[in-house]
């Protein structure tokens, strides 16, 4: 009688155990890049947003020197979130024309490992350091230039 | 029985909660943002300098950017100082001189005058006044 109630009790316990595992499964498909689908039966995430940071840049850059990127993001989701990359993704131009675009001398180096937090909801103006050089290549037009990085951000829940 | 079921519990839930917050992964596309510096305003100073046999050496204060700081470097040019006639600049003096002196070395013999120019890669300033005549004897 004993055996068998134990039995049963470990039976209950791995299914129980097992259902644990399967939301946590569950949990970790959920998505919130790109497509914005998820399999959760909660909300649904959404992706981050930049705007425009010139507002916050300060004049850094100049021929064999670097600088620091300088991103306004909103995190839209409903929990904390801790941006651990960023990367390059298109032609760096500039708002001094086409002189200066022709040769910005500006590149932007891939950044891994960051940690940079935007809380729930919020919005943040983030400074992602020594990520962008300028070369000896850049136009004499690229003075007092305000250069536009596409990017793209990745992050992780700080919740 | 109830201890080992309550800690396979325990362990579970720890599992899939590290499992669950690992893959949360929030991406964004957009673009960031910087500035440079300019020294579009910044005149050169007028540069000091003596002659020794057929060796010149120039001195000028720095020059600086709009923000203050000092530029990184400079483009020296050498006039004959009767007919301002621009003169091709030679070893140690030529090129970017990332310091604020210089010497120039087989200057023939003549009267010179110099000038300074801030300068960054290719970026350039305002070409300052020249020195005062620098006379290189035969």
């Amino acid at each position: 009688m004993s055996i068998t109630r134990n039995k049963r009790r470990v039976v209950v316990a791995a299914i129980v155990v097992a259902a644990v595992i399967a939301v946590g499964i569950g949990i970790a498909a959920w998505s919130i890049g790109g497509s914005g689908n998820g399999y959760a039966k909660a909300t649904t995430a959404s992706s981050l947003t930049l705007a425009d940071a010139t507002a916050f840049t300060t004049a850094q850059l100049y021929p064999g020197a670097t600088g620091d990127l300088k991103l306004r993001l909103t995190n839209p989701n409903s929990f904390p979130v801790r941006v651990t990359a960023v990367s390059g993704n298109g032609t760096i131009t500039s708002d001094k024309g086409a002189a200066c675009d022709a040769s910005t001398g500006v590149t932007f180096t891939n950044q891994s490992g960051l940690a940079l937090d935007v809380g729930a909801g919020a919005t943040a103006t983030l400074t992602v350091p020594s990520s962008v050089s300028m070369s000896n290549a850049s136009d004499n037009t690229c003075q007092a230039a305000v250069f536009t990085v596409p990017v793209t951000v990745t992050g992780t829940s700080n919740a | 029985m109830r201890t080992a079921v309550l800690g396979l519990l325990a362990i579970a839930a720890l599992v899939a909660a590290g499992v669950g917050r690992s893959a949360w992964i929030p991406t964004g596309l957009g673009n960031g943002k910087i500035g440079s510096k300019t020294m579009a305003a910044s005149t050169g100073n007028v540069p000091s300098g003596s002659a020794s046999s057929h060796s010149v050496t120039l001195t000028w204060n720095a020059s600086h950017f709009a923000d203050g700081a000092n530029v990184p470097s400079y483009v020296i040019k050498r006039y004959n100082a009767l007919t301002n006639a621009l003169q091709t600049t030679l070893a140690n003096c030529n090129g970017l001189v990332g310091a604020t002196t210089c010497t120039e070395n087989s200057v023939p013999t003549g009267a010179w005058k110099y000038t300074v120019t801030p300068a960054a890669g290719a970026w350039r300033g305002i070409e300052g006044g020249m020195s005062a005549t620098i006379t290189v004897l035969i």
